[in-house]
């Protein structure tokens, strides 16, 4: 009997041995890529943001994706800004200054970034600078076909949500 | 001997713990195919469901007698719906692309993506499908009894500004209060004599009752954000309530004034009959806007102004959205405030209840 109970105690042990080893190495990988994953995503949304202010500011459509005008891009944006406090949500609380700083001026989100440090009551050291002025950015017709692509391509999702 | 079996078993079921561990944890792309094929399918069904019930709907408001809370084929469609938008949600909020773009096929043409679909559900996939329709119907027939029957008498309203007078435009900033940013927008307001709307999410006004107290004793008029700024769209009952009556509580307890107004966060949720009966139920009034500054996006002042000002031109009066939690927003609307008394911009600015009156 005692041997009965050694055995199972030790079975639970090994059991519960072998799901620490595979959190340890497996958890805080899959968090890594979340994190990155979000990091992308506000990079992404972004850009769309950007690409429909620009729409919204201008009244030739001259600036806009074929889907979309001055007006409907207006009515979007709230849409936008619920999509980026959703990733917000999902980021928060990590403070990834250096991978926001290297990479929003490549998406024109540098703006979104701002506003999520500033949700997190922290500096931005993109703050005051050029990037934040969304005049200087890429109208979408200059964007890249990639880019462009992207673009698109959350657009559609954007309809969906 | 039974240690040795139970050893066994042990070693038997460790892999398979690990396999499931790892399967719905660590790699979770081979799984969550079926789920998402599922999903999938399940909202091509509930669109084809829909498409029924709506005929059916349509035949029962034929009949004199037809009463739209006790109606069956209104309860299916209410379920239906809630469904629906829980999918895509949950599919919306996947990274999976192809999963999005096969849902907005089957948003345009449901018959042709159920024939093509090579998903086939199961015996347990269709009987806990059906089991979760049924207990959404008696949901939704447990709402409506607990919170809608009594309401026959309340409508819900909204405001966009639109229908206001020429020359009334109704300021209103969101999201605040903020302990410097509000104060400062308020000193712009009494320094140019205009009075504005404030429309506050109740957990920041817990945390600044001051702030509040001096917008309503400088004649600023008080209205309910929510409580913590959530996409409503997506709230079950019990969330709507804290976001609809306990905020309404505590900005009511922290201004000491009655609320009159409501804005959604984004506005979202303005169509959903749940939401617009809890406001109605409490009195409230939801104001959209027509002109978007876009001061969330914009970090420049002069340009969230020239924006306010060029779609106030396209109207002749209207609700004016910014958010005082900003810099670039107490800057612009004071760029606003001056050009309006200036006269380069005609007609004044209030709050919401004063461009009503």
């Amino acid at each position: 009997m005692k041997m009965i109970k050694r055995n199972s105690a030790f079975l639970v042990f090994a059991i519960l041995g072998l799901l620490f080893v595979a959190w340890v190495y497996l958890g805080p990988q899959r968090t890594t890529f979340s994190k990155a994953d979000n990091i992308q995503k506000i990079n992404e949304v972004g850009l769309l943001g950007t690409v429909l202010l620009n729409c919204a500011d201008s009244p030739d459509r001259m600036n806009c994706p074929s889907q979309v005008n001055s007006q409907s891009a207006l009515s979007l944006m709230p849409k936008i800004q619920a999509w980026e406090d959703d990733l917000f949500k999902q980021l928060a609380p990590s403070s990834p200054q250096e991978e926001a700083k290297s990479t929003c001026s490549e998406y024109c989100s540098c703006s979104t970034w701002a506003r999520y440090f500033e949700t997190q009551k922290e500096s931005w050291v993109a703050e005051d600078s050029d990037l934040l002025d969304l005049k200087k950015c890429p109208s979408f017709e200059a964007l890249s076909k990639e880019k462009k692509e992207l673009v698109l391509r959350l657009l559609e999702s954007l309809y969906l949500q | 001997m039974r240690g040795l079996f139970v050893l066994m078993t042990g070693l038997f079921l460790s892999p398979l713990l690990i396999q499931s561990f790892s399967s719905a944890s660590l790699s979770p792309e081979n799984e969550t195919l079926r789920p998402m094929e599922e999903l999938l399918y399940q909202r091509a069904v509930l669109e084809a469901a829909s498409d029924t019930d709506l005929a059916h709907f349509d035949q029962e408001l034929e009949d004199k007698s037809f009463d739209l809370f006790t109606s069956s084929s209104y309860h299916r469609l209410l379920a239906q719906r809630s469904m629906i938008e829980s999918i895509e949600h949950q599919i919306m909020d996947s990274q999976d692309l192809r999963a999005q773009m096969e849902l907005s096929m089957i948003k345009k043409d449901w018959k042709s993506y159920i024939k093509n679909s090579n998903f086939q559900a199961s015996n347990k996939q269709l009987t806990s499908f059906s089991d979760q329709v049924t207990e959404e119907i008696s949901q939704i027939q447990r709402d409506l009894s607990n919170h809608l029957l009594h309401l026959s008498g309340g409508s819900f309203k909204n405001i966009d500004g639109n229908g206001f007078s020429s020359g009334r435009w109704a300021l209103t900033f969101d999201d605040g209060p903020h302990n410097s940013r509000t104060l400062a927008v308020l000193n712009n307001l009494k320094t140019y004599g205009f009075t504005a709307t404030f429309f506050q999410l109740a957990k920041l006004a817990k945390r600044l009752p001051s702030v509040t107290q001096q917008l309503v004793n400088s004649g600023m008029e008080i209205a309910n954000h929510s409580y913590s700024h959530p996409n409503m769209a997506k709230l079950g009952l019990s969330s709507l309530e804290t976001q609809i009556y306990t905020s309404s509580d505590v900005i009511e307890g922290v201004s000491k004034r009655p609320l009159r107004f409501f804005r959604l966060p984004y506005g979202s949720g303005q169509t959903r009959s749940l939401i617009q009966n809890l406001l109605s139920n409490r009195n409230l009034i939801h104001v959209a806007w027509n002109v978007d500054s876009l001061d969330w996006k914009d970090r420049n002042s002069q340009s969230i102004f020239n924006r306010v000002k060029r779609q106030m031109a396209r109207q002749k009066g209207g609700v004016i959205l910014f958010h005082d939690i900003h810099a670039q927003s107490v800057k612009a609307s004071q760029l606003l405030m001056q050009a309006v008394r200036s006269g380069e911009i005609s007609g004044d600015l209030m709050s919401v209840g004063e461009a009503l009156r």
